[in-house]
Protein backbone atom coordinates (compact mmCIF):
# COMPACT_ATOMS: atom_id res chain seq x y z
CA UNK A 1 0.00 0.00 0.00
CA UNK A 2 2.84 2.58 1.28
CA UNK A 3 4.31 1.16 -2.22
CA UNK A 4 1.28 2.41 -3.82
CA UNK A 5 1.25 5.65 -2.66
CA UNK A 6 4.55 5.97 -3.32
CA UNK A 7 3.93 5.48 -6.81
CA UNK A 8 1.11 8.17 -6.73
CA UNK A 9 2.99 10.47 -5.34
CA UNK A 10 5.11 9.93 -8.04
CA UNK A 11 3.36 10.61 -11.00
CA UNK A 12 2.38 14.21 -9.55
CA UNK A 13 5.82 14.85 -9.51
CA UNK A 14 6.16 13.82 -12.73
CA UNK A 15 2.93 15.87 -14.26
CA UNK A 16 4.65 18.72 -12.20
CA UNK A 17 7.26 18.03 -14.48
CA UNK A 18 5.64 17.76 -17.84
CA UNK A 19 3.43 21.27 -16.66
CA UNK A 20 7.27 23.14 -16.18
CA UNK A 21 8.62 21.59 -19.64
CA UNK A 22 5.49 23.03 -21.62
CA UNK A 23 5.72 26.05 -19.74
CA UNK A 24 9.73 26.20 -20.46
CA UNK A 25 8.78 25.66 -24.38
CA UNK A 26 6.59 28.50 -25.16
CA UNK A 27 8.94 31.16 -22.98
CA UNK A 28 11.97 29.33 -25.13
CA UNK A 29 10.47 30.23 -28.40
CA UNK A 30 12.22 33.50 -30.17
CA UNK A 31 9.65 35.99 -30.02
CA UNK A 32 6.89 37.08 -27.40
CA UNK A 33 4.72 34.41 -25.73
CA UNK A 34 1.51 37.02 -25.74
CA UNK A 35 2.15 37.64 -29.23
CA UNK A 36 2.30 34.10 -29.87
CA UNK A 37 -0.58 33.14 -27.97
CA UNK A 38 -2.59 36.33 -29.41
CA UNK A 39 -2.11 34.69 -32.91
CA UNK A 40 -0.63 37.25 -36.25
CA UNK A 41 -3.85 38.93 -36.50
CA UNK A 42 -4.06 40.86 -32.97
CA UNK A 43 -3.99 44.28 -32.62
CA UNK A 44 -1.68 46.15 -29.87
CA UNK A 45 -4.72 46.47 -28.08
CA UNK A 46 -5.25 42.98 -27.44
CA UNK A 47 -2.21 41.89 -27.23
CA UNK A 48 -1.61 44.43 -24.39
CA UNK A 49 -4.88 43.21 -22.60
CA UNK A 50 -4.34 39.29 -22.87
CA UNK A 51 -0.85 40.15 -21.33
CA UNK A 52 -2.26 41.46 -18.23
CA UNK A 53 -5.58 38.47 -18.12
CA UNK A 54 -2.93 35.73 -18.72
CA UNK A 55 -0.67 37.66 -15.69
CA UNK A 56 2.29 37.38 -18.13
CA UNK A 57 3.26 41.01 -16.49
CA UNK A 58 4.35 39.20 -13.82
CA UNK A 59 7.52 37.65 -12.74
CA UNK A 60 8.77 34.26 -13.99
CA UNK A 61 8.34 32.38 -10.99
CA UNK A 62 4.98 33.97 -10.43
CA UNK A 63 3.65 32.65 -13.67
CA UNK A 64 4.74 29.01 -13.19
CA UNK A 65 3.30 29.02 -9.98
CA UNK A 66 -0.10 29.95 -11.06
CA UNK A 67 0.13 28.22 -14.31
CA UNK A 68 0.42 24.91 -11.89
CA UNK A 69 -1.97 25.42 -9.41
CA UNK A 70 -4.20 26.60 -12.20
CA UNK A 71 -3.92 23.29 -13.88
CA UNK A 72 -3.73 21.04 -10.32
CA UNK A 73 -7.07 22.37 -10.09
CA UNK A 74 -8.46 21.34 -14.23
CA UNK A 75 -8.34 24.78 -15.39
CA UNK A 76 -6.21 24.65 -18.64
CA UNK A 77 -6.95 27.95 -19.67
CA UNK A 78 -8.73 29.14 -22.55
CA UNK A 79 -8.65 28.12 -26.35
CA UNK A 80 -7.94 31.21 -28.96
CA UNK A 81 -9.73 29.82 -31.77
CA UNK A 82 -12.75 28.66 -29.78
CA UNK A 83 -13.07 31.12 -27.03
CA UNK A 84 -13.75 28.42 -25.02
CA UNK A 85 -12.07 26.77 -21.64
CA UNK A 86 -9.05 24.35 -23.19
CA UNK A 87 -10.83 21.51 -20.60
CA UNK A 88 -14.66 21.73 -22.55
CA UNK A 89 -13.19 21.50 -25.82
CA UNK A 90 -10.64 18.25 -24.73
CA UNK A 91 -13.78 16.61 -22.61
CA UNK A 92 -16.41 17.05 -25.88
CA UNK A 93 -13.45 15.08 -28.27
CA UNK A 94 -12.70 12.79 -25.21
CA UNK A 95 -15.21 9.91 -25.96
CA UNK A 96 -14.60 10.15 -29.74
CA UNK A 97 -10.52 9.36 -29.25
CA UNK A 98 -11.48 6.66 -26.13
CA UNK A 99 -13.51 4.84 -28.83
CA UNK A 100 -11.48 5.23 -31.17
CA UNK A 101 -8.49 3.56 -29.36
CA UNK A 102 -10.27 0.56 -27.80
CA UNK A 103 -11.58 -0.47 -31.58
CA UNK A 104 -7.96 -0.33 -32.32
CA UNK A 105 -6.92 -2.21 -28.93
CA UNK A 106 -8.85 -5.13 -30.36
CA UNK A 107 -8.32 -5.16 -33.94
CA UNK A 108 -4.73 -5.26 -32.14
CA UNK A 109 -5.00 -8.08 -30.36
CA UNK A 110 -7.34 -10.16 -32.68
CA UNK A 111 -3.97 -9.40 -34.92
CA UNK A 112 -1.04 -9.63 -32.42
CA UNK A 113 -2.61 -12.89 -30.09
CA UNK A 114 -2.66 -15.72 -32.62
CA UNK A 115 0.58 -14.12 -33.99
CA UNK A 116 2.05 -14.17 -30.82
CA UNK A 117 1.21 -18.04 -29.64
CA UNK A 118 2.19 -18.83 -33.68
CA UNK A 119 5.40 -17.62 -33.17
CA UNK A 120 5.73 -19.17 -29.17
CA UNK A 121 4.52 -22.34 -29.77
CA UNK A 122 5.33 -23.41 -33.67
CA UNK A 123 8.57 -21.72 -34.05
CA UNK A 124 10.19 -21.91 -38.00
CA UNK A 125 6.93 -22.88 -39.14
CA UNK A 126 6.11 -20.99 -42.12
CA UNK A 127 2.90 -19.14 -39.94
CA UNK A 128 5.70 -17.83 -37.57
CA UNK A 129 7.33 -16.57 -40.55
CA UNK A 130 4.46 -14.94 -42.16
CA UNK A 131 3.66 -13.54 -38.76
CA UNK A 132 6.71 -12.05 -38.30
CA UNK A 133 6.49 -10.65 -41.73
CA UNK A 134 3.40 -9.09 -41.10
CA UNK A 135 5.21 -7.36 -37.59
CA UNK A 136 8.19 -5.97 -39.62
CA UNK A 137 6.29 -4.52 -41.87
CA UNK A 138 3.91 -2.89 -39.63
CA UNK A 139 6.67 -1.51 -37.66
CA UNK A 140 7.96 0.14 -40.54
CA UNK A 141 5.58 1.77 -42.57
CA UNK A 142 4.13 5.23 -41.74
CA UNK A 143 0.52 5.11 -40.63
CA UNK A 144 -0.68 8.21 -42.15
CA UNK A 145 0.57 7.04 -45.37
CA UNK A 146 -1.16 3.25 -44.88
CA UNK A 147 -3.84 5.85 -43.76
CA UNK A 148 -4.22 7.56 -47.41
CA UNK A 149 -3.99 3.70 -49.32
CA UNK A 150 -6.85 2.13 -47.23
CA UNK A 151 -9.03 5.19 -48.03
CA UNK A 152 -8.11 5.18 -51.49
CA UNK A 153 -9.12 1.89 -51.56
CA UNK A 154 -11.60 0.85 -49.53
CA UNK A 155 -13.17 4.48 -50.10
CA UNK A 156 -12.76 5.88 -53.28
CA UNK A 157 -12.07 2.67 -55.27
CA UNK A 158 -14.53 0.42 -53.76
CA UNK A 159 -16.84 2.56 -51.62
CA UNK A 160 -17.07 0.25 -48.78
CA UNK A 161 -16.52 2.07 -45.84
CA UNK A 162 -16.54 6.15 -45.35
CA UNK A 163 -13.54 8.37 -45.96
CA UNK A 164 -13.57 10.52 -43.34
CA UNK A 165 -15.96 11.82 -40.40
CA UNK A 166 -18.23 9.59 -37.95
CA UNK A 167 -21.31 10.24 -38.93
CA UNK A 168 -22.02 6.33 -39.84
CA UNK A 169 -20.71 3.39 -37.31
CA UNK A 170 -18.76 2.06 -40.55
CA UNK A 171 -16.70 5.10 -40.10
CA UNK A 172 -14.61 3.80 -37.15
CA UNK A 173 -13.09 0.79 -38.94
CA UNK A 174 -10.69 2.08 -41.28
CA UNK A 175 -9.15 4.89 -38.11
CA UNK A 176 -9.21 1.81 -35.71
CA UNK A 177 -7.33 -0.60 -38.52
CA UNK A 178 -5.22 2.24 -38.85
CA UNK A 179 -4.41 3.28 -35.96
CA UNK A 180 -3.69 -0.61 -34.62
CA UNK A 181 -1.27 -1.12 -36.75
CA UNK A 182 1.61 0.80 -34.18
CA UNK A 183 0.23 -1.31 -31.50
CA UNK A 184 0.93 -4.81 -33.26
CA UNK A 185 4.24 -5.03 -32.79
CA UNK A 186 5.10 -4.64 -29.08
CA UNK A 187 1.61 -6.42 -28.60
CA UNK A 188 2.66 -9.33 -30.33
CA UNK A 189 6.16 -9.83 -29.31
CA UNK A 190 4.56 -9.54 -25.59
CA UNK A 191 2.03 -12.24 -25.95
CA UNK A 192 5.14 -14.67 -27.47
CA UNK A 193 7.36 -13.70 -24.46
CA UNK A 194 4.39 -14.36 -22.18
CA UNK A 195 3.64 -17.63 -23.93
CA UNK A 196 6.71 -19.29 -23.92
CA UNK A 197 7.40 -18.17 -20.29
CA UNK A 198 4.07 -19.42 -19.03
CA UNK A 199 4.33 -22.29 -21.27
CA UNK A 200 7.93 -23.63 -19.30
CA UNK A 201 6.05 -23.07 -16.02
CA UNK A 202 5.12 -26.83 -13.86
CA UNK A 203 1.97 -26.46 -14.51
CA UNK A 204 2.20 -26.26 -18.25
CA UNK A 205 4.53 -29.52 -18.37
CA UNK A 206 1.91 -31.48 -15.72
CA UNK A 207 -0.74 -30.59 -17.81
CA UNK A 208 0.61 -32.03 -21.00
CA UNK A 209 1.98 -34.33 -19.14
CA UNK A 210 -1.84 -35.82 -17.96
CA UNK A 211 -2.62 -35.94 -21.55
CA UNK A 212 -4.50 -33.04 -22.25
CA UNK A 213 -4.34 -31.32 -25.80
CA UNK A 214 -2.15 -28.66 -26.89
CA UNK A 215 -5.48 -26.24 -27.47
CA UNK A 216 -7.22 -27.22 -24.07
CA UNK A 217 -3.97 -25.90 -22.67
CA UNK A 218 -3.53 -22.84 -24.61
CA UNK A 219 -7.07 -21.62 -24.25
CA UNK A 220 -7.87 -22.67 -20.58
CA UNK A 221 -4.07 -22.17 -18.94
CA UNK A 222 -2.13 -19.65 -20.84
CA UNK A 223 -4.23 -17.25 -21.89
CA UNK A 224 -5.38 -16.36 -18.77
CA UNK A 225 -2.08 -16.55 -16.92
CA UNK A 226 -0.72 -14.19 -19.46
CA UNK A 227 -2.79 -11.56 -18.96
CA UNK A 228 -0.72 -9.90 -16.46
CA UNK A 229 1.94 -8.93 -18.98
CA UNK A 230 -0.57 -7.75 -21.87
CA UNK A 231 -2.62 -5.38 -19.20
CA UNK A 232 1.15 -4.16 -18.42
CA UNK A 233 2.12 -3.54 -21.63
CA UNK A 234 -1.32 -1.75 -23.05
CA UNK A 235 -0.99 0.17 -19.96
CA UNK A 236 2.65 1.63 -21.23
CA UNK A 237 1.16 2.08 -24.23
CA UNK A 238 -1.63 4.47 -23.58
CA UNK A 239 1.17 7.31 -24.57
CA UNK A 240 1.87 5.46 -27.41
CA UNK A 241 -1.58 5.14 -28.72
CA UNK A 242 -2.27 8.73 -28.04
CA UNK A 243 0.77 9.88 -30.17
CA UNK A 244 -0.27 7.82 -33.15
CA UNK A 245 -4.26 8.88 -32.31
CA UNK A 246 -3.02 12.86 -33.27
CA UNK A 247 -1.50 11.29 -37.23
CA UNK A 248 -4.32 8.74 -37.65
CA UNK A 249 -7.21 10.63 -36.53
CA UNK A 250 -5.87 13.92 -38.57
CA UNK A 251 -5.70 11.91 -41.54
CA UNK A 252 -9.11 10.81 -41.41
CA UNK A 253 -10.59 13.58 -39.70
CA UNK A 254 -12.07 11.59 -37.06
CA UNK A 255 -13.41 14.41 -34.33
CA UNK A 256 -11.37 13.23 -31.46
CA UNK A 257 -8.46 14.55 -29.55
CA UNK A 258 -6.00 14.05 -31.58
CA UNK A 259 -7.84 16.02 -34.77
CA UNK A 260 -8.43 19.20 -32.55
CA UNK A 261 -4.25 18.59 -31.13
CA UNK A 262 -3.35 18.83 -35.16
CA UNK A 263 -6.20 21.95 -36.34
CA UNK A 264 -5.12 23.87 -32.86
CA UNK A 265 -1.26 23.14 -33.83
CA UNK A 266 -1.83 24.53 -37.11
CA UNK A 267 -3.98 27.71 -35.97
CA UNK A 268 -1.58 28.30 -33.27
CA UNK A 269 -3.80 27.90 -30.63
CA UNK A 270 -0.82 27.37 -28.07
CA UNK A 271 -3.11 27.33 -24.68
CA UNK A 272 -5.40 23.98 -26.48
CA UNK A 273 -1.97 22.24 -27.52
CA UNK A 274 -0.41 22.91 -24.02
CA UNK A 275 -3.54 22.10 -22.41
CA UNK A 276 -4.00 18.74 -24.77
CA UNK A 277 -0.14 17.94 -23.80
CA UNK A 278 -0.97 18.43 -20.26
CA UNK A 279 -4.35 16.36 -20.07
CA UNK A 280 -2.17 13.64 -22.34
CA UNK A 281 0.92 13.18 -19.45
CA UNK A 282 -2.07 12.97 -17.10
CA UNK A 283 -4.20 10.22 -18.78
CA UNK A 284 -0.90 8.16 -19.22
CA UNK A 285 0.18 8.20 -15.74
CA UNK A 286 -3.20 7.18 -14.64
CA UNK A 287 -3.46 4.44 -16.83
CA UNK A 288 -0.48 2.85 -15.76
CA UNK A 289 -1.52 3.79 -12.04
CA UNK A 290 -4.84 1.76 -13.36
CA UNK A 291 -2.57 -1.30 -15.01
CA UNK A 292 -0.64 -1.90 -12.28
CA UNK A 293 -3.62 -2.10 -9.73
CA UNK A 294 -5.33 -4.20 -12.61
CA UNK A 295 -2.31 -6.53 -12.77
CA UNK A 296 -2.83 -7.05 -8.58
CA UNK A 297 -5.95 -7.80 -8.90
CA UNK A 298 -5.23 -10.51 -12.05
CA UNK A 299 -2.09 -11.76 -9.89
CA UNK A 300 -3.08 -12.17 -6.23
CA UNK A 301 1.09 -13.04 -6.35
CA UNK A 302 2.02 -9.79 -6.90
CA UNK A 303 0.75 -8.34 -3.97
CA UNK A 304 2.91 -9.15 -1.25
CA UNK B 1 41.61 -8.89 -34.07
CA UNK B 2 42.17 -12.08 -32.77
CA UNK B 3 40.30 -14.83 -34.49
CA UNK B 4 38.77 -15.92 -30.57
CA UNK B 5 37.09 -12.63 -31.46
CA UNK B 6 35.68 -13.67 -34.53
CA UNK B 7 34.25 -16.49 -32.63
CA UNK B 8 32.63 -14.63 -30.46
CA UNK B 9 30.02 -11.99 -30.43
CA UNK B 10 31.22 -10.43 -33.41
CA UNK B 11 31.66 -13.33 -35.18
CA UNK B 12 28.17 -13.94 -34.24
CA UNK B 13 26.88 -10.64 -35.61
CA UNK B 14 29.04 -10.80 -38.81
CA UNK B 15 27.42 -14.59 -39.39
CA UNK B 16 23.96 -13.06 -38.98
CA UNK B 17 21.83 -13.33 -42.26
CA UNK B 18 19.41 -10.65 -41.05
CA UNK B 19 21.98 -8.15 -40.14
CA UNK B 20 24.10 -8.46 -43.29
CA UNK B 21 21.17 -8.18 -45.26
CA UNK B 22 20.00 -5.00 -43.19
CA UNK B 23 23.91 -3.50 -42.99
CA UNK B 24 23.44 -3.79 -47.39
CA UNK B 25 20.61 -2.42 -47.80
CA UNK B 26 20.96 0.62 -44.92
CA UNK B 27 24.72 1.69 -47.33
CA UNK B 28 23.27 0.96 -50.47
CA UNK B 29 20.51 3.47 -49.68
CA UNK B 30 22.41 6.37 -47.53
CA UNK B 31 25.15 5.87 -50.83
CA UNK B 32 22.85 6.81 -53.14
CA UNK B 33 21.06 9.49 -50.94
CA UNK B 34 24.37 10.96 -50.41
CA UNK B 35 24.62 10.84 -54.31
CA UNK B 36 21.67 11.54 -55.42
CA UNK B 37 22.26 14.74 -57.37
CA UNK B 38 24.42 13.29 -59.85
CA UNK B 39 22.85 10.02 -59.90
CA UNK B 40 19.15 11.74 -60.31
CA UNK B 41 18.11 11.64 -63.94
CA UNK B 42 16.34 14.81 -63.94
CA UNK B 43 16.75 18.07 -62.02
CA UNK B 44 14.20 17.14 -58.87
CA UNK B 45 13.38 21.41 -59.51
CA UNK B 46 12.75 21.16 -63.41
CA UNK B 47 9.06 22.13 -63.71
CA UNK B 48 7.51 21.15 -67.34
CA UNK B 49 3.82 22.11 -67.57
CA UNK B 50 3.47 20.06 -70.52
CA UNK B 51 4.01 16.66 -68.80
CA UNK B 52 1.83 17.53 -65.87
CA UNK B 53 1.32 14.11 -64.19
CA UNK B 54 2.45 11.83 -66.70
CA UNK B 55 2.46 8.24 -65.12
CA UNK B 56 5.22 6.13 -64.86
CA UNK B 57 7.27 5.24 -67.62
CA UNK B 58 6.01 8.26 -69.88
CA UNK B 59 8.41 9.69 -72.62
CA UNK B 60 9.85 13.24 -71.99
CA UNK B 61 10.00 15.68 -75.08
CA UNK B 62 13.78 14.51 -75.28
CA UNK B 63 12.69 10.80 -75.57
CA UNK B 64 14.15 10.38 -71.85
CA UNK B 65 11.75 8.30 -69.37
CA UNK B 66 10.09 9.75 -66.32
CA UNK B 67 10.71 6.32 -64.64
CA UNK B 68 8.15 6.57 -62.02
CA UNK B 69 6.00 9.32 -63.74
CA UNK B 70 5.67 12.99 -62.93
CA UNK B 71 3.91 15.53 -60.12
CA UNK B 72 1.43 18.05 -60.62
CA UNK B 73 4.57 20.15 -61.73
CA UNK B 74 5.53 18.17 -64.45
CA UNK B 75 8.62 17.65 -62.06
CA UNK B 76 10.48 13.79 -62.03
CA UNK B 77 8.56 11.87 -59.10
CA UNK B 78 11.80 9.12 -59.55
CA UNK B 79 14.17 12.36 -59.07
CA UNK B 80 12.37 13.59 -56.41
CA UNK B 81 12.21 10.20 -54.73
CA UNK B 82 16.18 10.00 -54.84
CA UNK B 83 17.12 13.62 -53.60
CA UNK B 84 14.24 13.86 -51.28
CA UNK B 85 15.75 10.66 -49.37
CA UNK B 86 18.00 12.90 -48.16
CA UNK B 87 16.68 15.26 -45.12
CA UNK B 88 14.81 12.02 -44.04
CA UNK B 89 18.33 10.32 -43.98
CA UNK B 90 20.09 13.25 -42.30
CA UNK B 91 17.78 14.01 -39.67
CA UNK B 92 17.35 10.10 -38.67
CA UNK B 93 20.78 8.91 -38.64
CA UNK B 94 21.97 12.39 -36.98
CA UNK B 95 19.10 11.79 -34.34
CA UNK B 96 19.59 8.61 -33.62
CA UNK B 97 23.34 9.09 -32.91
CA UNK B 98 22.82 12.26 -30.61
CA UNK B 99 19.78 10.63 -28.80
CA UNK B 100 22.19 7.61 -28.44
CA UNK B 101 24.64 9.05 -26.93
CA UNK B 102 22.98 11.32 -24.85
CA UNK B 103 21.00 8.93 -23.48
CA UNK B 104 24.47 6.06 -22.87
CA UNK B 105 25.69 8.59 -20.80
CA UNK B 106 22.76 10.06 -18.74
CA UNK B 107 21.94 6.04 -18.23
CA UNK B 108 24.75 5.21 -17.09
CA UNK B 109 25.31 7.40 -14.75
CA UNK B 110 21.98 6.90 -13.40
CA UNK B 111 22.46 3.12 -13.01
CA UNK B 112 26.16 3.13 -11.92
CA UNK B 113 26.04 5.41 -9.37
CA UNK B 114 22.43 5.14 -8.22
CA UNK B 115 20.96 6.89 -5.27
CA UNK B 116 18.98 10.27 -5.57
CA UNK B 117 21.25 11.28 -8.82
CA UNK B 118 19.57 7.85 -10.24
CA UNK B 119 15.78 8.88 -8.78
CA UNK B 120 16.04 12.33 -10.39
CA UNK B 121 17.32 10.98 -13.82
CA UNK B 122 14.38 8.20 -13.06
CA UNK B 123 11.74 10.84 -12.88
CA UNK B 124 12.88 13.06 -16.11
CA UNK B 125 12.84 9.59 -17.78
CA UNK B 126 9.08 9.21 -16.69
CA UNK B 127 8.16 12.62 -17.61
CA UNK B 128 9.22 13.24 -20.67
CA UNK B 129 7.78 9.43 -21.94
CA UNK B 130 4.39 10.36 -20.89
CA UNK B 131 3.99 13.34 -23.19
CA UNK B 132 2.41 12.56 -26.57
CA UNK B 133 6.20 12.32 -28.84
CA UNK B 134 4.50 13.52 -31.98
CA UNK B 135 2.34 16.36 -30.78
CA UNK B 136 5.20 18.15 -28.64
CA UNK B 137 7.95 17.59 -31.43
CA UNK B 138 5.28 19.38 -33.44
CA UNK B 139 5.00 22.12 -31.15
CA UNK B 140 8.27 22.70 -31.20
CA UNK B 141 8.35 22.40 -34.78
CA UNK B 142 5.96 25.52 -34.86
CA UNK B 143 7.33 27.48 -32.07
CA UNK B 144 10.94 27.47 -33.68
CA UNK B 145 10.48 26.66 -37.32
CA UNK B 146 10.96 24.00 -39.49
CA UNK B 147 14.79 24.03 -39.93
CA UNK B 148 16.87 20.79 -40.68
CA UNK B 149 18.66 20.80 -36.63
CA UNK B 150 15.54 22.04 -35.00
CA UNK B 151 14.11 18.86 -36.15
CA UNK B 152 17.50 16.69 -35.63
CA UNK B 153 17.34 18.62 -32.30
CA UNK B 154 13.98 18.04 -31.79
CA UNK B 155 13.77 13.93 -31.95
CA UNK B 156 16.99 13.69 -30.14
CA UNK B 157 15.87 15.71 -26.97
CA UNK B 158 12.15 13.89 -26.92
CA UNK B 159 14.09 9.99 -27.40
CA UNK B 160 17.20 10.26 -25.17
CA UNK B 161 14.76 9.03 -22.09
CA UNK B 162 14.21 5.58 -24.29
CA UNK B 163 17.97 5.50 -24.25
CA UNK B 164 18.69 6.29 -20.84
CA UNK B 165 16.37 3.64 -19.64
CA UNK B 166 17.79 1.04 -21.26
CA UNK B 167 21.33 2.09 -20.64
CA UNK B 168 20.26 2.39 -16.89
CA UNK B 169 18.71 -1.09 -16.88
CA UNK B 170 22.18 -2.58 -18.28
CA UNK B 171 24.34 -0.26 -16.08
CA UNK B 172 22.57 -1.41 -12.99
CA UNK B 173 23.37 -5.37 -13.77
CA UNK B 174 26.68 -4.59 -15.22
CA UNK B 175 27.34 -2.85 -11.81
CA UNK B 176 26.87 -5.78 -9.34
CA UNK B 177 29.23 -8.15 -11.57
CA UNK B 178 32.35 -9.14 -10.18
CA UNK B 179 34.28 -8.11 -12.74
CA UNK B 180 33.41 -4.80 -11.93
CA UNK B 181 34.63 -5.37 -8.12
CA UNK B 182 37.76 -6.66 -9.29
CA UNK B 183 38.24 -4.07 -11.08
CA UNK B 184 37.80 -1.63 -8.21
CA UNK B 185 40.16 -3.37 -5.72
CA UNK B 186 42.55 -3.50 -8.78
CA UNK B 187 42.65 0.16 -8.28
CA UNK B 188 40.32 1.36 -11.15
CA UNK B 189 39.18 5.13 -11.42
CA UNK B 190 35.37 5.51 -11.92
CA UNK B 191 35.89 7.20 -15.34
CA UNK B 192 37.97 3.97 -16.68
CA UNK B 193 34.92 1.24 -14.92
CA UNK B 194 32.46 3.48 -17.11
CA UNK B 195 34.53 3.50 -20.34
CA UNK B 196 36.20 -0.19 -20.00
CA UNK B 197 33.04 -1.71 -18.52
CA UNK B 198 29.65 -0.61 -17.95
CA UNK B 199 29.38 1.23 -20.97
CA UNK B 200 30.77 -1.55 -23.62
CA UNK B 201 27.77 -3.60 -21.40
CA UNK B 202 25.35 -1.70 -21.88
CA UNK B 203 26.50 -0.84 -25.43
CA UNK B 204 24.40 -3.74 -27.43
CA UNK B 205 21.30 -3.01 -26.26
CA UNK B 206 21.50 0.84 -26.84
CA UNK B 207 22.35 -0.02 -30.50
CA UNK B 208 19.43 -2.04 -30.70
CA UNK B 209 17.01 0.56 -29.05
CA UNK B 210 19.28 3.32 -32.02
CA UNK B 211 18.00 1.22 -35.28
CA UNK B 212 14.43 0.80 -34.01
CA UNK B 213 14.34 4.52 -33.37
CA UNK B 214 16.50 5.38 -36.98
CA UNK B 215 12.72 3.68 -38.16
CA UNK B 216 11.11 5.64 -36.67
CA UNK B 217 12.43 8.77 -36.91
CA UNK B 218 12.14 8.34 -40.34
CA UNK B 219 8.77 7.41 -40.28
CA UNK B 220 7.83 10.37 -38.00
CA UNK B 221 10.34 12.92 -40.09
CA UNK B 222 7.88 12.32 -43.07
CA UNK B 223 4.84 12.37 -41.17
CA UNK B 224 6.09 16.26 -39.84
CA UNK B 225 6.86 17.16 -43.30
CA UNK B 226 3.28 15.40 -44.67
CA UNK B 227 1.42 17.76 -42.18
CA UNK B 228 3.45 20.92 -43.39
CA UNK B 229 6.12 20.69 -40.20
CA UNK B 230 9.02 19.45 -41.68
CA UNK B 231 11.45 20.93 -43.62
CA UNK B 232 10.22 23.32 -46.33
CA UNK B 233 9.65 23.31 -50.37
CA UNK B 234 11.37 23.62 -52.60
CA UNK B 235 13.80 20.87 -50.90
CA UNK B 236 11.97 17.63 -51.77
CA UNK B 237 11.49 15.38 -49.14
CA UNK B 238 9.18 11.92 -48.79
CA UNK B 239 7.30 13.85 -46.36
CA UNK B 240 6.62 16.93 -48.64
CA UNK B 241 6.20 14.43 -51.51
CA UNK B 242 3.31 12.87 -50.11
CA UNK B 243 1.54 15.78 -48.11
CA UNK B 244 1.16 16.92 -52.05
CA UNK B 245 0.12 13.85 -53.55
CA UNK B 246 -2.68 14.30 -51.29
CA UNK B 247 -4.28 16.36 -54.17
CA UNK B 248 -3.92 14.00 -57.09
CA UNK B 249 -4.68 10.64 -55.30
CA UNK B 250 -7.54 10.49 -57.79
CA UNK B 251 -5.32 11.27 -60.91
CA UNK B 252 -2.09 10.20 -59.99
CA UNK B 253 -2.08 7.15 -57.45
CA UNK B 254 2.34 6.84 -57.88
CA UNK B 255 2.89 10.27 -56.16
CA UNK B 256 1.75 8.91 -53.18
CA UNK B 257 2.43 4.93 -53.68
CA UNK B 258 6.08 5.35 -54.25
CA UNK B 259 7.68 7.84 -51.64
CA UNK B 260 5.84 5.49 -48.71
CA UNK B 261 7.54 2.56 -50.41
CA UNK B 262 11.09 4.14 -49.91
CA UNK B 263 10.03 5.14 -46.14
CA UNK B 264 9.14 1.64 -45.38
CA UNK B 265 12.02 -0.24 -47.21
CA UNK B 266 14.12 2.27 -45.05
CA UNK B 267 12.82 1.33 -41.68
CA UNK B 268 12.63 -1.86 -42.40
CA UNK B 269 15.83 -2.46 -43.24
CA UNK B 270 16.85 -0.77 -39.64
CA UNK B 271 14.08 -2.88 -37.76
CA UNK B 272 15.73 -5.81 -39.73
CA UNK B 273 18.87 -4.50 -38.37
CA UNK B 274 17.40 -4.27 -34.57
CA UNK B 275 15.93 -7.95 -34.87
CA UNK B 276 19.65 -9.66 -35.79
CA UNK B 277 21.51 -7.97 -33.81
CA UNK B 278 18.59 -8.91 -30.80
CA UNK B 279 18.82 -12.47 -31.93
CA UNK B 280 22.63 -12.24 -31.13
CA UNK B 281 22.94 -9.93 -27.94
CA UNK B 282 20.04 -12.10 -26.52
CA UNK B 283 19.47 -15.41 -27.90
CA UNK B 284 17.04 -16.65 -25.00
CA UNK B 285 14.82 -14.28 -26.33
CA UNK B 286 14.28 -15.49 -29.56
CA UNK B 287 13.96 -19.03 -28.71
CA UNK B 288 10.61 -21.22 -28.70
CA UNK B 289 8.57 -23.03 -26.07
CA UNK B 290 8.47 -26.00 -25.00
CA UNK B 291 5.69 -26.95 -26.93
Amino acid sequence: MLNFLLRILRSVLVLLGVGCLIFALIRLAPGDPVTLLAGPTADIQTVEALRIQLGLDQPMGVQLLKFLSNALRGDLGESLVHRRPVLDLILYALPQTVYLSICALFTALLVSVPAGLVSALRPSSAADRLAEGVVLAAQSVPVFWVSILLIQLFAVRLGWLPSSGNDQWAAVILPAFALSILQWPLLTKTVRTAAISVGSQDYAKTALAKGLSSKRIVFIHLLRNMLVPIVTIIGLQTGAMLSGSVVTEAVFAWPGIGTLAMASLLARDYPTVQGIVLFSAAIVVTISIVADALSLIIDPRLRS
Amino acid sequence: MSASAFNGVLGRVIRNRRILIATALLVIIACVALASKSLAPFDPLQQNLRFRLMPPGSLGADGRMFLLGTDQFGRDAFSRILVGARVPLIVSFSAALLGAAIGLLIGVIAGYFQGWIDSLIGLLIDAQLSIPFVLVGMMVVVLFGPSLHNIVLVFTLLSWPIFARIARDEARLAARQQFVEASLIGGGTTTWILLRHIIPAALPRVIVVAAIQLAYFVVSESAFGFFGLGVPPPEPTWGNILSDSRSYLFQAWWLGLFPGLAIALIAFAANLFASGLNEVVDPASTRGSTF
